[in-house]
C-alpha cells in the first residue's frame, strides 16, 4: 500500500462521529473501577488510610504518605474551596464535543477541607442562575459524586448550601447538568 | 554535584516535521538516526550507546529497535518523560560517556501523529489522567493548563496581551527557521485576540499543535568529537528535580525554583550572561513560570518582562531589551512532535552555538539555557530540567 493509499485509507475515518448515543469516557482503572462502586449510592466516599488518618485521591494502590496499603474506602464531607475553574471550549471526547457545541463546559479544581485536591465537573446554574462562569477563587463550595450515563461515579462541584442528602437531589443535579443522558446526534438520516 | 566537562553534543537534526503522517515513531525515529550520524561522519558500527524518546512505540521499546535497526550498544535508554526529555538525555548520556559506559551515543526523539491519535493517547496518558482528569470534559493538556493560566491570571494582573508577546515573537522566529509548521503564516496581535477561544483564557494561538517528528543529536568525548572534525557544545552544567514541590494547590512554579542558583553557579555565569534562552513553550504560561523560577524576572514579573523585552532571535523588534527567546519558533509555532518535542530547545541550541542555524541565527551566541518541563499528570507538570551550553574553550 502507497502511503498516499493509506493516508486515504485512515482519513476515511477521521470525520465526526456518527453514533446517535455519545457517552463520557466509561474507561478507568481498576482502581476508578472501585472509587466508581464505593460511591453508588454515597455522597461521598475517598480513600482513606487508616494508619496516617488522611484522605489521598485519585485512588491509588498505597498511601502517599506511609507507602501502607491498609486503605479503605470512608465517607468525606465534601467541602472545600475553588482553586482554579475554567470552561471547556473544545473537547477530544464525542460526548463533550456535542456538549460544548451548545455551551461551554465548566470544570474546576477544588482543595477538600479534608486534603485532597480534586478535579471536578462545575455545576455553575446553582451559583448565579446558570449565567456565570466566574466563581471566584476560593469561593466556599461543596463536592459530591454521582454517575453518569455510562454508570462510572463522577465528582461535582456545587455551592455549600445546594442540598446533596438524597439521591433524589444528586440525581436532579446531574440532569441538569446534562451528564444523565447520553448526548444525541443532531439531525436525523 | 561532578561537572559534565570532557563531553560534547553535536549533530542536532529535526527531520520530517509533519501535521499528520501515516508513518510509525520506529520511521522517524530511524529516519532521524540515519540524519544524526550521516551529518556528524559516523558509521552506524560505531554507535554503542543508543537512547530513545517516544510516546508513540507502542508495543516497542529501545530494545526492539535496536534489532530493527541492526546495531549493538552496549548502553541503552529511554525517557518517555515528554518536555524534559531532553535535558534527561543529555545528563544520562554525559555521564555514560564520562565513565566510558559507551563512547558515541544516539539520542533520538520520534514520534508519530496518525489521525486521531492525539485523542486516544491524552486519554490514556496515566493512571491518574483515566481516573480523574479524563472524564471531567476530555479536554486533554488544555484542561489542566487552562487551570493554571486561569490562576497564573488572577493572581498576577497577567493578560492575554501578554502572552501574546511570547506567541508573537516566537512566530517571527519562525518565519526564519523553515522545518515550522506554522513558519510560512505570520500572526499579528489582532489575529491572536480574535482566535478562536479553547478553554478558559486559553485561546488557539495559545495552543501547540501536536504533530509528527524527529529530533535527535550525539554525544560522546570532546576528543572524539574534534577528531570527527565536527563543530560541538559543552555542558555547562544540567539540573533536574522530578514532582517538586507536591503540596502547592495549584503549580505556579516548578522544580527551577530549587536548582537554578547551582546551575549558574556551576556554569559560572549570570541569567544576565545567557546570549539565547529555549524555554518548554507548550502554553505562554508555562514559559513565563521558567523566566521567573530561572531568574530572568522576579515571581509574577513575567509579564513586565514580556512587555519591555524583544525577544526575536535578530533583535530587530522595537523594545529595548533584547533576549532571544525560543530562536526557532518553540513549539508553539514550530509544531510538538510528541515527546521528541523535549529535544526542540536542546537541538535548536546546539545549532545556534555550532554555527549551523541558517536564517534564524542569532549573532555571536556563545552561552545558550535550555529549560525542559515535562509530563502532565493530572493536575500539574511533574519533571522540571534545565542546562546550560556553551562553545567550547579553544
Amino acid at each position: 500500500m502507497t502511503t498516499n493509499e493509506l493516508m486515504k485509507s485512515r482519513l476515511k475515518y477521521n470525520r465526526p462521529s456518527l453514533r446517535a448515543r455519545a457517552r463520557p469516557p466509561k474507561n478507568r482503572t481498576p482502581l476508578g473501577e472501585a472509587f466508581s462502586a464505593a460511591n453508588l449510592g454515597r455522597s461521598l466516599k475517598l480513600q482513606y488510610c487508616i494508619d496516617c488518618n488522611r484522605f489521598q485521591y485519585p485512588s491509588q494502590e498505597v498511601c502517599q504518605a506511609c507507602l501502607k496499603d491498609n486503605l479503605v474506602w470512608r465517607e468525606a464531607v465534601g467541602t472545600g474551596h475553588i482553586i482554579s475553574q475554567t470552561a471547556l471550549f473544545h473537547s477530544l471526547w464525542e460526548f463533550f464535543k456535542r456538549r460544548t457545541s451548545q455551551k461551554p463546559w465548566p470544570v474546576a479544581t477544588v482543595a477538600l477541607d479534608q486534603g485532597p485536591i480534586v478535579f471536578t465537573h462545575l455545576d455553575v446554574e446553582a451559583f448565579d442562575d446558570g449565567k456565570m462562569l466566574h466563581v471566584s477563587e476560593k469561593t466556599q463550595v461543596k463536592v459530591f459524586s454521582h454517575y453518569d450515563c455510562s454508570m462510572r461515579s463522577i465528582l461535582i462541584t456545587t455551592t455549600k448550601e445546594t442540598d446533596t442528602q438524597t439521591r433524589e437531589t444528586r440525581q436532579q443535579i446531574v440532569a441538569r447538568m446534562g451528564l444523565s443522558k447520553p448526548a444525541f446526534r443532531d439531525g436525523g438520516i | 554535584m561532578k561537572n559534565y566537562d570532557g563531553v560534547a553534543l553535536l549533530s542536532p537534526v529535526s527531520f520530517g516535521y509533519s501535521r499528520q503522517s501515516a508513518r510509525s515513531a520506529a520511521w522517524f525515529i530511524g529516519r532521524t538516526f540515519q540524519s544524526v550520524i550521516d551529518n556528524a561522519g559516523v558509521k552506524k558500527e560505531d554507535v554503542d550507546g543508543f537512547a530513545v524518546t517516544s510516546f508513540s512505540l507502542g508495543s516497542d521499546s529501545v530494545v526492539t529497535l535496536t534489532q530493527q535497526f541492526q546495531i549493538t550498544p552496549r548502553w541503552i535508554e529511554q525517557f518517555p518523560f515528554g518536555g524534559a526529555s531532553g535535558i534527561i538525555a543529555l545528563r544520562r548520556a554525559a555521564r555514560a560517556i564520562q565513565c566510558g559506559d559507551a563512547e558515541i551515543i544516539a539520542c533520538i526523539g520520534g514520534d508519530a501523529a496518525a489521525h486521531r491519535s492525539f485523542e486516544h493517547q491524552a486519554s490514556i496518558f496515566s493512571g491518574f489522567t483515566i481516573d480523574a482528569s479524563f472524564p471531567y470534559g476530555a479536554g486533554g493538556p488544555n484542561t489542566a493548563f487552562s487551570l493554571i493560566t486561569q490562576n497564573y491570571m488572577e493572581k498576577y494582573g497577567t493578560t492575554r496581551e501578554d502572552f501574546a508577546r511570547i506567541s508573537l515573537d516566537q512566530r517571527y522566529n519562525a518565519n526564519h527557521y523553515s522545518p515550522a509548521l506554522l513558519g510560512h503564516k505570520t500572526l499579528s496581535l489582532n489575529e491572536y485576540m480574535k482566535a478562536r477561544q479553547i478553554a478558559g483564557p486559553l485561546h488557539l494561538f495559545d495552543c501547540v499543535m501536536p504533530c509528527a517528528g524527529g529530533e535527535g543529536f550525539l554525544v560522546m568525548s570532546e576528543d572524539r568529537a574534534r577528531h570527527l572534525k565536527q563543530p560541538y557544545c559543552v555542558i555547562r552544567s544540567a539540573q533536574e528535580l522530578h514532582n517538586a514541590h507536591p503540596t502547592d494547590e495549584i503549580q505556579l512554579r516548578g522544580g527551577w525554583t530549587e536548582f537554578a542558583e547551582a546551575l549558574y553557579d556551576t556554569a559560572e555565569v549570570g541569567p544576565d550572561e545567557i546570549d539565547l534562552v529555549q524555554t518548554y513553550d507548550d502554553y505562554p504560561v508555562i514559559s513565563m513560570l521558567q523566566l521567573e523560577d530561572l531568574g530572568f524576572c522576579k515571581k509574577g514579573d513575567a509579564r513586565v518582562f514580556v512587555q519591555e523585552t524583544d525577544m526575536r532571535f535578530d533583535g530587530s523588534g522595537t523594545l529595548s531589551k533584547k533576549l532571544p527567546h525560543n530562536t526557532n519558533g518553540g513549539q508553539l509555532s514550530a509544531g510538538q512532535a510528541g515527546a521528541a518535542a523535549g529535544y526542540l530547545g536542546l537541538n535548536e541550541t546546539l545549532r545556534q552555538l555550532t554555527d549551523k542555524a541558517v536564517n534564524n541565527s542569532v549573532p555571536r551566541a556563545k552561552v545558550g539555557l535550555i529549560s525542559g518541563f515535562g509530563m502532565i499528570n493530572y493536575d500539574r507538570g511533574l519533571c522540571s530540567g534545565a542546562a546550560i551550553l556553551a562553545r567550547p574553550k579553544i
